[in-house]
């Protein structure tokens, strides 16, 4: 399936653009982080950010779908 | 009429007229913070910052702590913004605003409201030092990269059987007042907030601090008290305490810091039982809960994550 990544803070930085489209085979966001992470060297673990799909945060074994937009979000730093 | 509303925004704040939506007439409290971008953070002079926002799920989620907080501690009014873009030194990056009838859930809301911000809002901050160097930095202005949290701490073997949550006390301050009948609910997977709690739960940024934001109970337990009482039906969700959990011995982990499915936690003390427990268990429960650190663990959540029945 194809999605769109999003990428926010270091995580953009390290990888170096803000968005990209994956075709990927994985089924959840755990599993799609695994290849980003792999590929690119983001270097973070999942037990230290979260993700959200479509705009609403998902635990990182949600099931993906084709068309989605998966945001990955590095510990946040408002305020 | 209440006036809640979280916004995000590319210029100056304009807090004249955040203040105007305070306005009402049953208020007799009015808080207003004022978080500014300071020259200096973790010993680094500071020359200007930048925030970058998720615009969507940041407005989403800001609106959601207000109108959460608002419920609980009852306001009148809430409203918060936070800039995006560059700022410079002195310029206000966070503003909260909250009106209630009373100075105490005003100076408490406007707390809570502006930690939560600070921990659950999907904006990210990046800090240019004096030498031309830049960073993003993550929570409580650590570096985003050697703050990660975990490193070298302890994982718990244990199985989590049951989560329950509920949206307020039952017991908690009803001193000859009779108990309340909040529903408890048993859910199968639960968000964690570090320095808040459970999403939902009574508890979740209860005060700051708090060191009963989530309580860890022994099935073992469960199973004593339905043998002692000959009550084999007896639901763990009487107990009122949050993750029931096996294989894993409460009473060691008091002050220690530990991981569970990935999440950390810093324990704090026993969770001692009441003598409601009498009267929602049997006659004797308290007492029995009593010993064997049976009635609990209190503890605190230092990192984000979600928790899964048999994850």
């Amino acid at each position: 399936m194809t999605v769109n990544v999003c990428y926010y803070g270091l995580l953009a930085e390290r990888r170096g653009l803000a968005e990209e489209r994956v075709t990927h085979s994985a089924e959840t966001p755990a599993q799609l982080y695994a290849e980003l992470d792999r590929e690119h060297r983001l270097g973070l673990a999942t037990t230290d950010f979260r993700v959200a799909v479509n705009d609403e945060f998902v635990s990182w074994d949600h099931l993906l779908a084709d068309g989605d937009r998966i945001a990955l979000l590095p510990p946040m730093s408002g305020g | 009429m209440s006036s809640i509303r979280f916004s995000l925004v590319s210029q100056a704040i304009d807090i004249a007229s955040l203040g105007a939506e305070l306005r009402d007439p049953a208020a007799g409290a009015v808080v207003t913070f004022d978080g500014r971008v300071r020259n200096h953070n973790a010993g680094q002079a500071v020359s200007c910052l930048e925030y970058q926002a998720y615009p969507a799920l940041a407005i989403s989620t800001g609106q959601r702590i207000l109108e959460e907080e608002a419920a609980r501690h009852g306001l009148l009014a809430a409203q918060a913004a936070h800039r995006t873009g560059p700022l410079a030194i002195g310029e206000a990056a966070v503003w909260v605003g909250v009106a209630s009838a009373h100075r105490g859930p005003a100076f408490e809301a406007a707390r809570t409201i502006m930690e939560r911000l600070k921990y659950e809002l999907p904006v990210w901050k990046k800090e240019t030092y004096a030498d031309g160097r830049s960073e993003w930095v993550g929570p409580d202005n650590k570096s985003a990269e050697t703050g990660r949290a975990g490193e070298g701490i302890p994982d718990w073997q244990a199985e989590l059987l049951e989560i329950w949550i509920s949206e307020g006390n039952d017991f908690r301050g009803r001193h000859e007042l009779g108990r309340l009948d909040h529903g408890i609910r048993g859910i199968s997977e639960v968000e964690c907030v570090a320095g808040m709690g459970l999403r939902c739960d009574r508890y979740f940024g209860y005060k700051p601090d708090f060191k009963g934001q989530v309580t860890f109970f022994d099935a073992d337990a469960v199973q004593a008290v339905r043998d002692r009482f000959s009550q084999p039906e007896l639901s763990s969700s009487l107990f009122r305490r949050n993750l029931i959990v096996r294989g894993v011995d409460l009473a060691e982990w008091v002050g220690k810091r530990f991981r569970f499915q990935g999440v950390e936690f810093e324990a704090s003390e026993e969770c001692k039982p009441c003598y409601w427990m009498d009267e929602a268990v049997a006659p004797g429960a308290e007492e029995f809960l009593k010993a064997n650190f049976r009635g609990g663990l209190r503890a605190r959540v230092l990192s984000d994550g979600v928790l899964s029945v048999g994850g």
